[in-house]
């Protein structure tokens, strides 16, 4: 069984190896999922045993959670364990209940702060995007709420805390965002909610949520690894030639992390060295390296 | 920067700083700003999974009210003032600038600032401080600019101005404010006071463009420095860190010739200087935080915890600054950290 498991987990990090940044559409709702899945032209990716879905040429992915709490943690870890790197964002989108006084069916929202009616714990998302959506607080609840759930100051669903919770140990805070449609106020209406009326306030604000995803992808595009592939290469190469410790590899890193910080184009120097044939003769090649990448 | 929110779209305020004037003041200021109520400001400022950088980027702005202890004792790290009366207090937690040297992208998980509201409360630990001193002969110091920069905040909050007001005529009491900014400007009207010292700190210009790039340019500062000095102010120069980079000597030689042909020395009421040294645990967080500046990959010593240029080296540059400064400046003005 453990076999295979851990076969299964290659077959997906096959799926995203060549992918070095990745958005992460997480939704409840399969009447949530469907409009982004059409838009984004995302396929199933069946090595997964629950709805997941991606466009390998947009980098888009979408993770279906399911309504409520159960399924978040082990989907997003499953996913997040799959694509082997770190720089993924996620980006909760769904519906939600709002407040009569304070919202409209159909109003988008940014969600700034996240409680939880079961919890002390909140969240706040770092807001660095210049976007054009309205910002408010959201509380997860563990039900449905029909009766005007006049206690709740702006937005209400049953996902965003345990997402944020459990995304902002993947992921920088930065790369986290929850978005959420008002589909009704809290009343009897909730349970009256069909697919063709969630699916159709969606794709009513669908431009503007694609805005947002694509503004929200340039947050992510400012960060970027110092050391290139080429640079890990010339470090991995260099290591098992010279022999070097594990000691002297992290002053390597550290030092080629300082060589290319001043010379962001230049390759790295080739290093024609001789083998060592002793450890005073390995200690002297490491100086060597050490004076060429001062260069 | 384009595509981000712009500093302080976004004001974080803790319950407890209802009420208080800089807390209106702020949020007149930024009356466009997003408001949250937040119940403590760790509970913003000391998420995990931050980013101090990207935060960097569009900072947030933080309203608190400061808890005990409202005074600390002064750290190691900085020069001895010849008095065992030095301690440093935060008003403001971060800084505008984010000079890559700077010790607090190691110290804070968070790029944002913190004001605390309830200087009243900061002031009467002082006060207190004062009547108790550890040597009665001597003033008592305190710096308040130690982890941020309190004048370059002068045009959004008026904070020196009422720091100024609340020491002015104490006495055995000083304050420090520390800062590279240019808005001296922003206290100009005000008289020049016997208990407050203003402090630059000055680098040489590649050093500021390089690795001060958020600070005012070096003529700005030195503008400042001029205008205070004109109107009667104590000014401390602060070369403080000396960085040591290829041509270190050549480059400071230069620097120091040129400042003192427009500042006259005699008219400094001191000098600090020291290498670049920084508590461990802050290096390795920042080094392992994809830091771009090179600093952070030079060769260093680890003294009692303290990363900073070896023995050796420092003791040799520091002389020769220090030879190099007492053409400028008497050699008893000059505090050297070693």
């Amino acid at each position: 069984m453990e076999v295979q498991i851990q076969a299964e987990k290659k077959d997906h990090s096959f799926f995203f190896l060549l992918i070095n940044q990745i958005q992460c559409l997480i939704t409840a709702l399969k009447t949530e999922s469907d409009p982004f899945i059409q838009r984004f032209k995302l396929k199933r990716d069946h090595t997964f045993d629950f709805p997941c879905f991606i466009n390998q040429e947009t980098n888009i992915a979408l993770v279906g959670v399911g309504v409520g709490k159960k399924n978040i943690r082990s989907r997003i870890n499953d996913l997040y364990n799959s694509i082997g790197h770190d720089n993924v964002q996620f980006i909760n989108i769904g519906v939600a209940g709002g407040n009569e006084r304070r919202t409209k069916i159909g109003q988008l929202f940014l969600v700034n702060e996240i409680s939880d009616d079961s919890s002390t714990d909140k969240y706040y998302p770092d807001i660095l995007i210049d976007h054009v959506l309205i910002e408010g607080p959201i509380t997860t609840v563990n039900s449905p709420i029909d009766n005007g759930g006049n206690k709740y100051d702006l937005l209400v669903d049953m996902e965003a805390h345990e997402i944020f919770s459990v995304c902002s140990k993947l992921v920088p805070l930065h790369n986290i965002a929850i978005v959420k449609l008002v589909s009704d106020h809290m009343d009897v209406h909730v349970t009256k909610l069909d697919s063709n009326i969630i699916s159709s306030l969606i794709k009513t604000k669908m431009d503007k949520i694609i805005t947002f995803i694509e503004q929200f992808k340039l947050i992510g595009d400012m960060k970027s690894p110092l050391l290139s592939e080429v640079d890990m290469d010339w470090i991995t190469k260099n290591k098992d030639k010279y022999h070097m410790t594990a000691a002297q590899v992290d002053l390597l890193i550290n030092y080629v992390k300082g060589y290319r910080i001043n010379n962001m184009k230049r390759p790295l120097p080739v290093i024609n060295a001789e083998q060592p044939r002793s450890k005073l003769d390995q200690k002297n090649i490491f100086k060597y390296i050490r004076e060429e990448l001062k260069t | 920067m384009k595509n981000l929110k712009p500093n302080f779209s976004h004001i974080y305020i803790e319950k407890d700083a209802i009420g208080y004037e800089l807390t209106d003041i702020a949020l007149s200021k930024f009356s466009g700003s997003t408001i949250i109520m937040i119940d403590h400001y760790k509970d913003f400022f000391n998420r995990a999974s931050q980013d101090f950088q990207m935060q960097k980027k569009s900072m947030k702005l933080i309203l608190a009210k400061k808890k005990e202890p409202l005074l600390y004792p002064a750290s190691s790290m900085i020069q001895d003032y010849n008095t065992p009366n030095v301690f440093y207090n935060t008003p403001i937690l971060n800084c505008l600038y984010n000079c890559d040297y700077c010790f607090l992208q190691g110290m804070y998980d968070s790029g944002n600032l913190v004001v605390f509201v309830n200087e009243r409360d900061m002031m009467d630990a002082i006060d207190k401080k004062v009547s108790d001193p550890r040597d009665p002969s001597k003033a008592t110091v305190v710096s308040i600019s130690y982890n941020t920069d309190l004048l370059a905040m002068e045009n959004i909050l008026p904070l020196s101005r009422r720091w100024i007001n609340y020491v002015d005529g104490k006495k055995d009491t000083i304050i420090e404010i520390r800062t590279k900014s240019a808005l001296f400007s922003s206290i100009m009207d005000m008289d020049p006071s016997d208990n407050v010292v203003l402090s630059w700190t000055l680098s040489p210009e590649e050093i500021c463009m390089k690795y001060e790039a958020a600070a005012p340019p070096l003529s700005s500062r030195v503008n400042s420095v001029k205008n205070a000095l004109e109107r009667g102010w104590q000014v401390r120069l602060c070369f403080d860190p000396v960085l040591m980079v290829d041509n270190w000597f050549d480059i400071y030689s230069k620097f120091f010739q040129e400042l003192f042909e427009d500042v006259d020395g005699s008219d400094i009421r001191d000098v600090t200087l020291g290498v670049f040294r920084m508590n461990k645990d802050y290096f390795n967080k920042i080094r392992k935080r994809e830091t771009r500046s090179d600093i952070y990959f030079s060769d260093y010593s680890i003294e009692e915890g303290v990363v900073v240029v070896d023995s050796e080296t420092r003791q040799f540059a520091m002389n020769e600054l220090q030879n190099l400064l007492s053409k400028f400046i008497s050699k008893d003005k000059i505090l050297v950290w070693k």
